[in-house]
């Protein structure tokens, strides 16, 4: 429930999400009302794009795990659309930086939101070069009077910052939710591991 | 996967035990578990959650009629992800309101779950979330579907005529039958109902530890968890707040959760054998309190 200390000796991935799930438990009960700060500048990168466009890109991968016996249509439909809300909250982590608030306003509670912000996860200022090498996300999603999801996220990707070329491997879990007709991330766990 | 579902089912509950039952006592049947809120409006002290965990003496049917086993409160403070869980002799001589000077696990007799908690709150100053409840049954059918629990036995156990139990010392993988025996015996230690007490606390942890790398393994496990828990448990709780709570606990590293027996002296009352909390259990509370933290 923490992000790996990074191995390459510097400090910019900064500290733990674990706070982000303690607090939303307290939440759900009405007990902390809306105390986190809105999302705002979701990174310290400001260029609309890291990659260069002519660099291909991993495709993703993704599957849907059903739970319990309600199969079918409503499954598979219910994964896709928290497949969505992935793909689009890691490649503008990764690729897009620019686009990350917008997709945590979206997508995230807002203390969730705010949690992730806080982490600084992500790549360093002024990296530029970006490519994925791997992302693919499993997604359980259990259906019936209070729809919720787990999504199982692992992405690698290389750049190039200004002290040199970096390899980012990413494990993630978040914790969804369907809250007024939408999915919602309530809770996440991020392991980012940089190395050289 | 239903294994692993079913240990974050029998360690949520022992840990978090989030089910409001804001019905009054009634007969529940053959329910594993059963659990509520201490008080209708939820109010953890400073992002702190304390919940009393029961378990009751009786074997089947009707647990409202019984008395408690074991009383333990679990502590946990959320914003540090740290807890403690702190043990109490059920023969602890202590004021039951509305009831008088008697044994602690007297308390669920006579005025159940929630008398119990109020007891507790009395003596310790710490107020008390949520509580739940298990049986002998119940406690066994959760281990059984958890695939049992690794314990470390510290000394041979060999109690024929009390709870059963006979286990030999060193790291046992206890199935329902060891584990309950290993829950209730008292007459294979030297401080009887001191040491068994400890020996729940321990448990507690070894099934929270269960909890912890099964939910790593897979955190998908927990919806697992949570379909299995509406089958076999009775639950009130609003489904979006079960779902944080199930989160959170699965969260938990058991290295951060210490097991503490409270410091009593043996004496008697009448021809009663009962245990004293000892004036130095005040500062223990205290820091609970305060921190979460044992």
């Amino acid at each position: 429930m923490s992000i790996a200390a990074p191995q390459t000796g510097r400090n910019w991935f900064p500290a733990i999400v674990s706070i982000a799930i303690a607090t939303i438990a307290l939440l759900s009960a009405g007990v902390i009302q809306a105390l986190g700060p809105r999302v705002e500048a979701a990174s310290e990168t400001s260029s609309s794009t890291l990659a260069d466009s002519a660099v291909e890109q991993a495709a993703w991968k993704l599957k849907t795990v059903e739970v319990g016996s309600a199969r079918g249509h409503g499954v598979q439909a219910a994964g896709k659309d928290v497949s969505a809300i992935v793909r689009e909250v890691y490649d503008a982590l990764l690729l897009q930086p620019a686009g990350l608030s917008a997709s945590l306003e979206a997508h995230f509670a807002r203390d969730a939101a705010s949690a992730l912000v806080r982490a600084g996860l992500g790549w360093p200022e002024d990296t530029t070069g970006v490519r994925v090498i791997k992302r693919r996300a499993r997604v359980h999603v259990e259906l019936g009077s209070s729809p919720r999801a787990v999504a199982i996220v692992r992405t690698i990707a290389t750049g190039e910052t200004p002290s040199g070329p970096l390899r980012l491997k990413q494990r993630s879990t978040l914790w969804i939710e369907e809250s007024k007709g939408g999915w919602r991330v309530f809770a996440f766990d991020v392991d980012q591991r940089p190395s050289r | 996967m239903i294994k692993r579902s079913a240990a974050l089912l029998a360690v949520i509950a022992c840990v978090m035990a989030v089910v409001p039952l804001m019905a009054p006592p009634r007969p529940v049947g053959a329910a594993p578990l059963l659990g509520g809120r201490v008080h209708s409006r939820f109010n953890p002290s400073q992002g702190k959650i304390f919940v009393l965990i029961i378990g009751n003496d009786a074997r089947s049917g009707n647990p409202d009629e019984s008395r408690a086993d074991a009383i333990h409160i679990a502590g946990i403070d959320t914003k540090t992800m740290k807890g403690g869980i702190l043990n109490f002799p059920r023969d602890s001589w202590v004021s039951v309101p509305g009831v008088g000077s008697s044994k602690m696990n007297e308390a669920l007799y006579h005025g159940g779950p929630k008398l119990l908690a109020q007891t507790l709150e009395n003596v310790t100053g710490i107020r008390i979330d949520y509580w739940i409840m298990t049986g002998f049954e119940g406690f066994s059918d959760l281990i059984d579907e958890i695939g049992g629990v690794r314990m470390h036995i510290a000394q041979d156990v060999n109690d024929p005529t009390g709870s059963g139990a006979h286990i030999k010392a060193g790291d046992r993988v206890l199935g329902r039958f060891g584990a309950l025996a290993y829950a209730r015996t008292r007459h294979s230690f030297p401080n009887g109902d001191i040491d068994r007490t400890t020996h729940q606390g321990d448990m507690l942890l070894a099934l929270l530890a269960k909890l912890r790398r099964q939910a790593q393994r897979d955190p998908g496990a927990v919806l697992d968890w949570l379909r299995i828990t509406s089958t076999h448990t009775r639950l009130d709780i609003p489904a979006p707040e079960l779902f944080r709570l199930a989160v959170l606990v699965s969260a938990m590293d058991p290295k951060d959760v210490r097991s503490v027996t409270v410091p009593v002296r043996i004496g008697a009352v009448g021809a009663a054998s009962v245990v004293f909390i000892e004036d130095e259990a005040n500062g223990i509370f205290a820091r609970f309190k305060r921190t979460g933290r044992l």
